[in-house]
């Protein structure tokens, strides 16, 4: 086919790698920005809230949630569901710790720490896709299997990280005046992004959530992909892990364990839709800031944080709801 | 084996796929068994057969997504052993299958090249390279619509085009259509059409699978027709009649379609439509007596769905009234209707109308556990009487009462759907499009249930939209047109009459009555 045959007929429409990919996710956030905005409009009538010191806290809470939320959503992606992100994020601190007590330097505790997640994320996408067993039920039993591979490792003990070990400048030190893993989180944002946008892998990730058979039958290795999305989790649930392991300070065999509540709800909130196919990761990441500003408020208004919890769990009954209805709507039109 | 063409120029070119002697078993069920025919590079074959006959098993086995347990799949003469999709693609053969497979929340151009992906040089897919594809392909089949809209933004009948355009977007050189047209109509149907006649040109095989008789004289070359997972004949279609072909699909003598009409008896008004208003229906009032079969039908998209669905409260209406058997319905839910004697055939059979994985018996006694129970236990021989009842009044043919319903013709299945209906005892009974996609011996089969339930009084609210269906078998006929009431007709109908009320308001003042043929 020629050049000049190409544009006949079409010209009128914009250039389709421009107007359908790249801002749409922006666009259709738009409704999460302007409610982050009210949050933080409430939010800076409170003298507490607009202090420095809340606001560095702020920032060094919110990298975990925020890595956890990204990693989520590919499986959420897919139409599937990571119950053990909470799970990982425990074992991986408790690897990180022993390994470091143990004398390993900090970037191969690092990798072995993000290894176990990755493992964890392959073993549960391979059983989802081998045993067809629905994720909800597989990552159901590697939460557990997580839990207690960090108690066995850990002895039950919550295990000190030292300070030579230079892994708390993750979160207490300062990179062009912000803390390093607000940066880990916004590169995690932008590869992560471009993964989706850009790779094949990332754009059939959104076709087997979609309709799972048409993709199958075009051509798309479903199990290659079930594989990467719920591998994907598992690491990023890893690198969220050494975040953890360095805000705490520690290594904590039960600890985490609002994250899945709360790394779903960041997503859910942030328009990834729970039926897969539907949502971007600028979406969840906005998920997580507006989550982690609305936990945030409430703790400064001295609300028990125990209530905080009782807030997330209705923001995901709350943000499922709308995506039923969402979808529904989508249905009947 | 035969020496090639090219060291023989004389010797025929060898069909461009052939199928020889394919079997097929699906836990020891035999689908296909020794079905052999060949199409050449520029014909198109067609197939036929009723449902079930084995034709989606045959696509995929040729397309290499279902393996044979026997015979061999030839691609131009060479044995050839598909083991996925993708090498099915690879050898040249692209189906276009029933269900589409598209992905709704990717645009129109990332569908077409779904899974094959064009890639830049540092990894990521070429955004332009895919763009470029689909205006290609685009402009080969002469479509006109923007390659950035997400397919789920797309008509049942531009989704249609698009999905073969995706398939063509691969450049095979074996066409495979299974029932391209079922969502198409009008403008759209020789778009296809005249897409065929060029591709055919091309030197494209195409094989072409469709329900529809005259799509098969105006397009195909040679037509096969299957019958219970045996190639039954082949012919070309120049040799053959639409009676010869109906003859091999349903392997006896075609008895008449439709059994006579009982006459009207009792005039007890069981049904009172009033000015009913839905959100997508407006003005639609009549009575329905016992003994009677008052039809309902119209063009796609008028609303007959919605007033099927509005008599069992699962579309809400916003005025009028709804009496049943004298009393006012109130708000209606399926469960209220069937307590007042209406109970629904639904369309869509398998979504709606049946539990696929449960048995016949589980499902045709679902509707009345609560009669055959005693303090919340079934009363299981009770229940057992009953469906055998129904099994056997009804000619479900099965293996037994303890058969999935997911394994059933989808003529046994509509037959369980009424058998659920029919064990709760309705006064009145909705059937909406009680004879889609069932295959023609099935359909005479449910058409002479429908008039046999006529003389225990039922009365019977027949909605389709095959129009010599209704035609046949109504007492008075409905018609809507964009949600309101065209016409209530009384028989003898004319095709043209129902097709011109049938039509929008607007086009009907702007085109003389169409002529009969487009009724078919």
């Amino acid at each position: 086919m020629s050049d000049s045959a190409t544009t006949d007929g079409i010209t009128a429409n914009p250039p389709a790698w421009r107007s359908g990919g790249r801002f749409a996710g922006l666009i259709g956030e738009s409704r999460w920005l302007a409610l982050g905005l009210a949050v933080l409009a409430v939010a800076t009538l409170n003298p507490h809230f607009r202090s420095f010191d809340n606001f560095e806290s702020f920032l060094q809470s919110i990298g975990v949630l925020l890595i956890a939320a990204m990693g989520q959503s590919f499986v959420l992606l897919i139409a599937g569901i990571d119950l053990s992100v909470g799970a990982v994020v425990a074992m991986g601190s408790v690897v990180l710790a022993v390994l470091l007590a143990a004398g390993w330097p900090l970037y191969a505790a690092i990798a072995a720490t993000l290894l176990s997640g990755l493992a964890i994320g392959v073993l549960s996408g391979a059983s989802t896709l081998y045993l067809r067993i629905p994720s909800f039920i597989v990552t159901f039993a590697f939460m557990g299997i997580a839990y207690a591979i960090g108690l066995t490792v850990a002895d039950g003990n919550r295990i000190p990280i030292a300070a030579n070990t230079g892994l708390g400048w993750l979160v207490s030190g300062s990179l062009l005046g912000v803390s390093p893993q607000v940066w880990l989180a916004l590169g995690l944002l932008v590869a992560g992004t471009w993964f989706l946008r850009h790779s094949r892998t990332g754009r059939h990730l959104y076709a087997v959530g979609g309709n799972p058979e048409a993709a199958r039958l075009s051509g798309v290795p479903v199990g290659r992909v079930t594989i990467a999305a719920f591998g994907l989790s598992g690491l990023f649930a890893g690198i969220a892990a050494v975040v953890y392991a360095a805000r705490i300070v520690s290594g904590n065999p039960i600890g985490a364990s609002n994250l899945n509540l709360e790394a779903i709800a960041a997503a859910v909130i942030g328009g990834v839709s729970l039926f897969g196919g539907r949502g971007t990761l600028i979406g969840a990441a906005f998920g997580a800031i507006l989550y982690s500003l609305i936990a945030n408020v409430l703790n400064i208004y001295n609300v028990n944080p125990n209530i905080t919890e009782i807030a997330a769990g209705c923001i995901v009954v709350l943000a499922g709801l709308i995506n039923v209805l969402t979808e529904r709507r989508r249905v009947a039109a | 084996m035969t020496t090639s063409p090219a060291a023989n120029p004389t010797a025929p070119k060898p069909p461009a796929i052939e199928v020889r002697g394919i079997e097929k078993r699906f836990v020891g069920v035999t689908v296909l068994d020794g079905v052999s025919f060949a199409v050449r590079a520029g014909e198109v074959h067609c197939l036929c057969g009723e449902n079930g006959a084995g034709k989606s098993t045959l696509i995929k086995l040729m397309a290499g997504v279902l393996r044979p347990d026997g015979g061999d799949v030839l691609i131009d003469g060479q044995p050839v052993h598909l083991t996925s999709p993708q090498q099915g693609l690879e050898r040249g053969i692209g189906v276009v299958y029933q269900e589409l497979e598209l992905i709704p929340n990717l645009s129109i151009m990332e569908n077409l090249s779904l899974g094959r992906e064009p890639r830049t040089r540092f990894g990521a897919v070429d955004w332009r390279a895919v763009r470029q594809r689909a205006l290609d392909v685009f402009k080969l089949m002469d479509i006109h619509l923007a390659v950035e809209r997400p397919v789920s933004t797309l008509t049942v009948a531009q989704a249609q085009l698009v999905a073969i355009a995706k398939v063509l977007a691969m450049a095979p050189r074996i066409l495979v259509l299974d029932e391209p047209t079922a969502a198409l109509s009008g403008g759209d149907l020789e778009t296809l059409f005249s897409l065929i006649d060029r591709l055919k040109c091309e030197g494209i095989a195409i094989v072409y699978i469709s329900h529809r008789l005259e799509e098969i004289f105006r397009l195909g070359d040679t037509v096969t027709v299957l019958r219970d997972g045996r190639a039954v004949n082949t012919a070309p279609t120049g040799d053959v009649d639409e009676n010869q072909l109906i003859q091999w699909m349903v392997g006896r003598k075609t008895e008449q379609r439709f059994p006579p009409l009982p006459a009207r008896t009792a005039a007890k008004v069981v049904l009172s439509v009033r000015d009913l208003e839905t959100p997508t229906l407006k003005g639609i009032s009549f009575d329905l007596h016992a003994g009677e079969i008052l039809g309902c039908t119209g063009l796609a998209g008028c609303g007959h769905d919605a007033l099927a669905r509005a008599l069992v409260g699962l579309e809400p209406v916003l005025s009028g009234t709804i009496a049943i058997n004298g009393r006012p319905a109130g708000t209606l839910t399926p469960r209220r209707a069937q307590a007042l004697g209406l109970s629904l055939v639904p369309e869509d059979r398998k979504g709606q109308g049946l539990v696929l994985g449960a048995s016949i018996a589980d499902n045709a006694g679902y509707s009345v556990l609560e009669d055959n129970a005693r303090f919340g236990v079934i009363a299981a021989r009770r229940l057992d009487d009953v469906v055998t009842r129904f099994h056997q009044k009804l000619r479900i043919r099965s293996a037994g009462l303890d058969q999935p319903v997911s394994s059933l013709s989808g003529g046994n299945q509509q037959k369980v759907v009424l058998a659920r209906v029919l064990s709760t005892d309705p006064d009145i009974l909705v059937l909406d499009e009680p004879t889609r996609g069932i295959d023609v011996g099935a359909k005479a089969e449910i058409y002479q249930l429908i008039t046999g339930m006529l003389a225990q009084g039922k009365a019977i609210l027949l909605i389709s939209s095959e129009m010599v269906e209704v035609m046949a078998l109504s007492h008075r006929l409905l018609v809507l047109s964009e949600g309101t009431q065209a016409a209530l007709l009384d028989p003898p109908y004319s095709d043209t009459e129902i097709l011109a009320r049938a039509l929008p308001a607007s086009s009907r003042a702007a085109r003389p009555a169409p002529a009969p043929e487009a009724v078919n």
